[in-house]
């Protein structure tokens, strides 16, 4: 297959469902297909850059990947990400922070993450606690500063695609300020608790959304957001509340994406997610990362039978076992599976499956995008 | 239709109060705690645990009854003390050290202390030493380890060395379990058995002090 086109060009192509020129390819052009710090430091040491790190995300201290290493490994996209709020947001000492929604986080001396260690809407509240919350201002300036310089340096220095993170609908942030458990157990037990939490935490996003694709919408080429549904086996909870709490706020979530920006919708979430991925198609995802092939029933064979044309994937390379675990060979093997399973006709972008981990050997990193450029397809013969 | 019928959907729809109240009244009627656990709390674990791993219910479902289960065994446990009862055996169990997450762990270490076992829970970010010095002080048969992230795999690895090294290995029986592990991991590093799910956990301990 020759390369005939623009790295924007093939990864706008493969997720229109037409067939590009070779299978795009991402690294970090989102805050969960990165990499963290300490396996960051490897990548940069051979590729000779030096410098400080640019945090991309904190709490999964992943980072900005040096455009040179982009370029050197052909990446076919680039990161706009949401900016910093002014206000809001606290240092409580050397490796200890408050965020903008007032939840503190540790990074543990033997972690390579920072981790929760305040859970402020947990145990018996009432719905007046969470209306009487302090809630972040969707309208500070800082979440939209920088947009437009981000998109126009990709423009005026890249061919490469743009893709805008905006921030997680519901449930990410609602299951950290009242904490894990709790909010499992309100889905059974206190269901007026669940959704008036989920609305809240809507409600603020909505806005930073907003405000971001009223800014850039027009110009990026994919919008991404983030709200992790399933586990290992299965969904985190049951279909029915799926479909009951979640499904409708995030349709209403994704449709603001869809009025306000002709780009693609990207939807991260992990683990077992086939049993919704028609839901999904309904309420407006156009690509589903990140495939987790390692959970139950999400063999990208098979998801490319049953929605080819209709769902775009992006990521498949396992980060539980293969790339962690595996030799070169053995990645290299998973790279050829993954392009003769998923490749053909478009509809899919080739990344680790989530931020590549200090566990990773740098030798099997560089040999998953290597041979993603360099492996022809039988399809493609 | 049992006695503890009522008991155990209370347990199962995750009625904290219903189940507390049912407890009081079967204690009223003159049933010994180990029965009610026996009859009632041991039962309803084991329906939602099966119906979990059959992908019948999920996170929610079984976190509700794992916490009514509990409510349960806060009347009872004080009771067992008291009347001399002996567990069915004792379990160390912890997330491992670099890893924070704990919610598989709990739901295990409930649905063990509902299946009469001695359940001395470490909490998460547990090093190899905390490991090897409560498995000595309480002089437990089963360490049960769980882990969420591929990057804290290996403290399972480290406190199984620590095992050997503290001339445990082999008399304590060792389970894994998270999302990241495999049964050719668990092979790999050593341990006795990898569970699935909380109710896989919980079988094999029955059975390895059985």
């Amino acid at each position: 297959m020759a390369k005939g086109m623009t790295h924007r060009e093939r990864l706008v192509t493969a997720i229109s469902h037409e067939q590009p020129d070779i299978v795009p390819i991402d690294l970090g052009g989102t805050v969960d297909s990165s990499i963290v710090v300490e396996g960051y430091e490897k990548l940069k040491s051979r590729f000779g850059i030096e410098g400080e790190n640019k945090i991309c995300h904190r709490m999964m201290r992943v980072v900005k990947v040096d455009e040179g290493i982009l370029r050197s490994l052909d990446i076919d996209t680039r990161a706009v990400f949401i900016g910093a709020p002014m206000k809001g947001e606290e240092e409580r000492g050397p490796d200890r922070y408050r965020d903008v929604w007032g939840v503190e986080r540790v990074h543990p001396e033997h972690s390579y993450y920072y981790d929760q260690i305040s859970f402020p809407l947990s145990g018996d509240i009432t719905i007046s606690d969470i209306s009487n919350y302090a809630w972040p201002d969707p309208d500070d300036p800082g979440f939209v500063q920088g947009l437009k310089g981000q998109v126009k340096w990709i423009r005026d220095h890249t061919d490469c695609a743009a893709i805008l993170a905006v921030p997680a609908p519901c449930v990410h942030t609602s299951q950290y300020l009242r904490g894990f458990e709790d909010w499992f157990c309100d889905f059974v037990i206190n269901p007026g608790i669940l959704e008036a939490l989920l609305d809240a935490v809507l409600e603020v996003n909505l806005q930073i959304a907003k405000n971001e694709l009223r800014e850039v919408g027009q110009e990026v080429d994919v919008v991404i957001c983030a709200d992790d549904l399933g586990a290992q086996e299965g969904l985190q909870v049951s279909y029915d509340h799926f479909v009951k709490y979640i499904k409708p706020r995030l349709e209403k979530y994704l449709k603001q994406i869809h009025d306000l920006s002709p780009a693609k919708v990207l939807f991260h979430t992990c683990g077992s997610v086939a049993s919704i991925i028609e839901d999904l198609i309904e309420i407006g995802v156009d690509v589903l990362n990140p495939v987790q092939v390692t959970a139950a029933g999400m063999n990208p064979a098979e998801l490319k039978r049953k929605y080819r044309g209709r769902m775009a994937f992006w990521g498949g390379m396992d980060t539980q076992n293969i790339l962690p675990r595996g030799s070169v060979k053995d990645v290299k093997k998973a790279v050829e599976e993954l392009v003769e399973q998923m490749g053909e006709g478009g509809g899919f972008v080739l990344s680790a499956v989530h931020n590549i981990q200090p566990d990773v050997p740098l030798d099997n990193i560089l040999a998953m995008f290597h041979h993603a450029r360099d492996y022809v397809p039988s399809f493609a013969k | 239709m049992s006695e503890y019928e009522g008991l155990v959907r209370a347990v199962e729809q995750g009625d904290f109060t219903g189940t507390q109240n049912l407890v009081n009244a079967l204690l009223n009627q003159g049933k010994s705690p180990d029965e009610i656990i026996r009859g009632g709390i041991v039962l309803a674990l084991d329906i939602v645990g099966k119906r979990f791993s059959a992908g019948e219910c999920y996170i929610p479902e079984m976190l509700v009854a794992a916490r009514a289960s509990q409510r349960g065994l806060d009347v009872l446990t004080p009771l067992l003390v008291k009347t001399g009862f002996k567990p069915r055996g004792t379990v160390v169990i912890g997330t491992v050290r670099g890893d924070l997450h704990d919610i598989g762990k709990n739901i295990v270490s409930m649905m063990l202390k509902g299946a009469g076992f001695h359940v001395v829970d470490l909490g998460f970010d547990v090093g190899p030493e905390k490991f090897v010095n409560a498995l000595n002080t309480e002089n437990a048969q089963i360490l049960a380890m769980s882990c969420l992230l591929t990057t804290t795999m290996i403290s399972m690895q480290e406190t199984i060395d620590a095992l050997r090294e503290a001339g445990l290995y082999g008399k304590v029986k060792v389970m894994i379990g998270g999302p990241p592990t495999t049964d050719d991991f668990a092979k790999e590093i050593g341990a006795d058995f990898r569970g699935k799910d909380a109710y896989e956990g919980v079988e094999q301990a029955k059975r390895f002090v059985s």
